[in-house]
C-alpha cells in the first residue's frame, strides 16, 4: 500500500469502530454498511472492463 | 416502461435468491464466526483495494451469461435472463472484493427473521445498483472506451476498499460487544 493512503485506511477502520461503538455494538451497524456496500458493488460493476 | 421492466427483472429474482440465502445461513449458529471472517476478509481485501494492489484477485468465477441464452429472443425475455443472473450477483464475475462480504454480513445477523430481512435489503440494493449502472452505462458512457472503463474501475476498486475497511471496523466492534 502506498504510504499516503495508510492514514486514510486507518481512518476508515477507525470510522467503522466508532460507528460500532456509537451503536453499542448492535448488528444494525454492520447491516447498514452491508446495504451501502451492496448498492456500491452493484453499481460499480458496470465499470469493470 | 422499459426501465420499470428492467428494474423488476433485476430486483425480484435478487430478493428471492438473497432471502433464501438469508434463511439458510441463519439456520446455523454462524454469527460469531461470520463476524470474525468479516473483519479478516474486510481488512485484507480493504487494504489491497484501497492501496491499489491488484493481487491476489478477489474470489469469484469468470463465468458470463452465454450469448446463446440471449440471442434471438424477445427483449423482455432478455431482461429476465440477464436480470435473474446479474441481479443477485453470484453467478457472474465479481471484480470487486466487497461482494463476498455481503453473505458474511447476512450470516452475522444470527436471527432468521432479521437475517432474511437484511438479505432481502442486500438483494434489492445490489440489483437496483446493477440495473441503474446498466441504464447509466447505456446512456452516458462510451462503452468502446476500454481506457475510460479501466480508470473508473480503479476508482471504484478504491471506494470498495475503503467501504470494506469501515465494515471490518464495525464487525470488530460488534464482535467485541458480544464477548
Amino acid at each position: 500500500m502506498s504510504w499516503s493512503r495508510a492514514p486514510l485506511a486507518a481512518g476508515a477502520i477507525a470510522l467503522g469502530l466508532g460507528a460500532g461503538w456509537a451503536l453499542s455494538g448492535r448488528i444494525v451497524t454492520v447491516a447498514i454498511l452491508a446495504v451501502l456496500l451492496a448498492a456500491e458493488n452493484g453499481y460499480s460493476k458496470a465499470y469493470s472492463p | 416502461m422499459r426501465r420499470v421492466w428492467l428494474l423488476a427483472a433485476y430486483v425480484l429474482p435478487a430478493i428471492i435468491v438473497w432471502m433464501t440465502l438469508g434463511l439458510l445461513v441463519n439456520l446455523l449458529p454462524l454469527s460469531a464466526a461470520a463476524l470474525v471472517l468479516m473483519a479478516g476478509y474486510g481488512v485484507f481485501y480493504g487494504v489491497l483495494e484501497a492501496g491499489g494492489m491488484a493481487r491476489p484477485a478477489p474470489p469469484g468465477s469468470r463465468w458470463q451469461v452465454p450469448s446463446g441464452w440471449v440471442r434471438g429472443v424477445s427483449r423482455r425475455r432478455r431482461f429476465v435472463v440477464w436480470g435473474s443472473l446479474l441481479g443477485p450477483g453470484f453467478a457472474t464475475r465479481n471484480p470487486y472484493a466487497g461482494f463476498w462480504l455481503l453473505p458474511l454480513a447476512v450470516a452475522a445477523v444470527g436471527n432468521i427473521g432479521y437475517g432474511v430481512l437484511l438479505a432481502a435489503a442486500l438483494g434489492a440494493a445490489h440489483s437496483t445498483g446493477r440495473a441503474l449502472g446498466l441504464l447509466r452505462d447505456v446512456k452516458d458512457v462510451d462503452v468502446n472506451s476500454y481506457l475510460q472503463s479501466t480508470l473508473r474501475s480503479m476508482y471504484w476498486r478504491k471506494v470498495d476498499g475503503f467501504v470494506l475497511l469501515v465494515a471490518a471496523g464495525a464487525a470488530v466492534m460488534t464482535y467485541a460487544y458480544r464477548l
